[in-house]
């Protein structure tokens, strides 16, 4: 469905990524793992257009992508989730939702879609109408994944869901991610840097370091291998380890 | 009412018009503009060079409002690929250098502006009276009311208000930031210009001095203080404004004291304006995205 390569992109002189290649299939759950400033994020802007790179290229189901605008690609089925639960704090829960389907002209079908993502996520039907900013954070996040998905995505690139969220919310919200892929079908590329949590949830998964693909394989295998357990699964597995 | 009550209340409706227009920038969409009186002056020479050709003032009030929106398209193309605190400086810039123009050409007449701007009729009827001409005023406010709030309740406005909130998001959402920025431009100019037709038409007398970096602060001053991306409130805010210094006058030289004191006072107590929701820092002064 979507396949990346050699992609190169610079923030004025600092070269973000250096060459990643990654592909997904229809339907799968992909990881990117990585540290802070690995380039994770530039990723997923790269594909949804929002920051240019200066070569390489992004084809979604064989169409380029690379140079194609922001709504375009919104269009073609591509919905990114910033990272930071970046909601629009002074607009109520019901815009947002709108906002989600701006690019959508079907509004017979964005009202059923409005109403589907609050049976999905009971806590914004009940805060329909107050400002997205006064939710709690895992709130916040359940609206922006809504959101993401009103524009009725077959992609969606989630960009660090649970950052900062309690970890009863974090799993809320993960069991939701598995859901929207086994029973909606939707493909998931998500950025992670808890290593453990991305892991358990994809299939595939892509060590990003300094703007590398590092290592990748099948989640399993990742899980096993020793690399990521010393460098991203915490000091317990040092002793395996060493 | 006495002619003075009505001289009041036109010049309200008119400062309400420019508030507004500015609100729509600056309340709506985010776009912090301090040379809106530029846009109030390009109308107004523009109505007034036209009437003095002939044009009927129907026409002119029109003709204004296009040339005037015209020239924030103009503005707009190049300055909204910067935002926040730049673009306060460009459209600061504009002010600035539009009222320079004004006092130099030979067809503004210059310093002097333009006198004997023959005064408004429509379709015939003179509607040069105070109470008349103020009626057609409001008319022509409730008429962008309306478009306004009907703007701001659509999809326009909902893009203009998700790029207020965060254009980097609004960007994620598939809206083109650029396309909806400029329009917002081009239609609060539009409406900064029927201003300058109204204003012109109603005084029959214009300099440059009139629409500096003075009056460009008075009618951001209006909108924050009757409520960033409030309409009731940019109305609120130019009434208030308006006839402040009028109810001073009885303090003479400590007038501006008092009037400036009663804005301070305003702003610690009720930051969010009369009818607003947003702080001023929530629009001017806030960080990246």
């Amino acid at each position: 469905m979507l396949v990346v390569s050699n992609l190169h992109t610079y923030y004025g002189r600092i070269h973000a990524l250096k060459g990643i290649s990654l592909h997904m299939k229809p339907m799968e759950v992909v990881a990117l793992i990585g540290g802070n400033g690995a380039g994770k994020s530039t990723v997923l802007k790269s594909i949804s257009g929002i920051v240019r790179s200066a070569s390489g290229s992004i084809t979604l189901n064989g169409d380029d992508i690379t140079h194609v605008s922001p709504e375009k690609i919104v269009m073609s089925g591509v919905s990114h989730v910033p990272e930071g639960r970046r909601i629009f704090p002074r607009l109520t829960v019901e815009d947002n939702l709108l906002l989600g389907a701006f690019t959508r002209k079907d509004y017979s079908e964005i009202k059923k879609d409005m109403a589907r993502m609050q049976e999905l996520f009971p806590v914004l039907a009940k805060r329909r109408k107050q400002y997205a900013g006064n939710l709690s954070g895992g709130e916040q996040q359940m609206l922006a994944i809504a959101r993401g998905l009103m524009s009725r995505p077959m992609l969606l690139l989630l960009d660090e869901p649970t950052m900062g969220l309690a970890p009863v919310v974090a799993k809320d919200i993960y069991r939701q991610i598995r859901y929207l892929n086994k029973e909606r079908g939707l493909g998931i590329l998500i950025v992670e840097q808890n290593a453990r949590v991305a892991l358990g949830l994809a299939d595939r998964g892509y060590i990003i370091e300094t703007g590398r693909i590092v290592l990748e394989g099948n989640a399993s295998e990742l899980r096993q291998s020793n690399e990521i357990k010393r460098a991203y699964l915490g000091k317990d597995y040092r002793e395996v380890w060493e | 009412m006495t002619p003075y009550i009505l001289h009041v209340g036109i010049i309200i409706i008119l400062f309400s018009i420019l508030s507004l227009s500015l609100n729509m920038a600056v309340g709506m969409a985010g776009l912090v503009s301090l040379g809106h009186a530029a846009f109030f002056g390009i109308g107004a020479y523009a109505s007034g060079l036209m009437m003095l050709e002939g044009l009927p003032f129907i026409v002119c009030l029109l003709l204004s409002g296009i040339i005037t929106s015209l020239f924030g398209l103009l503005l707009a193309i190049p300055s909204l690929r910067v935002k926040d605190d730049y673009l306060a400086i460009v459209t600061l810039g504009f002010g600035i250098i539009t009222v320079i123009v004004l006092m130099n050409m030979g067809i503004t007449g210059g310093p002097d502006g333009l006198t004997g701007i023959p005064q408004a009729s429509v379709f015939g009827f003179d509607i040069t009276s105070k109470p008349v001409y103020l009626v057609f005023c409001v008319s022509i406010l409730a008429v962008m009311v309306l478009t306004t709030s009907r703007l701001k309740a659509s999809k326009v406005g909902r893009a203009w208000a998700a790029i207020r909130d965060n254009d980097t998001v609004a960007m994620f959402m598939g809206i083109n930031i650029y396309y909806y920025k400029i329009l917002c431009m081009v239609i609060s100019s539009f409406w900064a210009g029927i201003a300058g037709s109204l204003y012109a038409h109603y005084t029959g007398y214009i300099n440059p001095m009139t629409f500096g970096m003075q009056t460009s602060i008075m009618i951001l001053a209006m909108v924050v203080l009757g409520g960033i991306g409030s309409i009731p409130g940019s109305i609120i805010g130019a009434a208030a404004l308006v006839i402040l210094p009028e109810l001073l006058r009885g303090l003479e030289a400590n007038q501006g004291i008092f009037y400036g004191a009663l804005l301070v006072a305003m702003m610690v107590l009720r930051p969010q304006g009369i009818m607003g929701r947003m702080k001023v820092t929530d629009i001017f002064a806030r960080g990246g995205s």
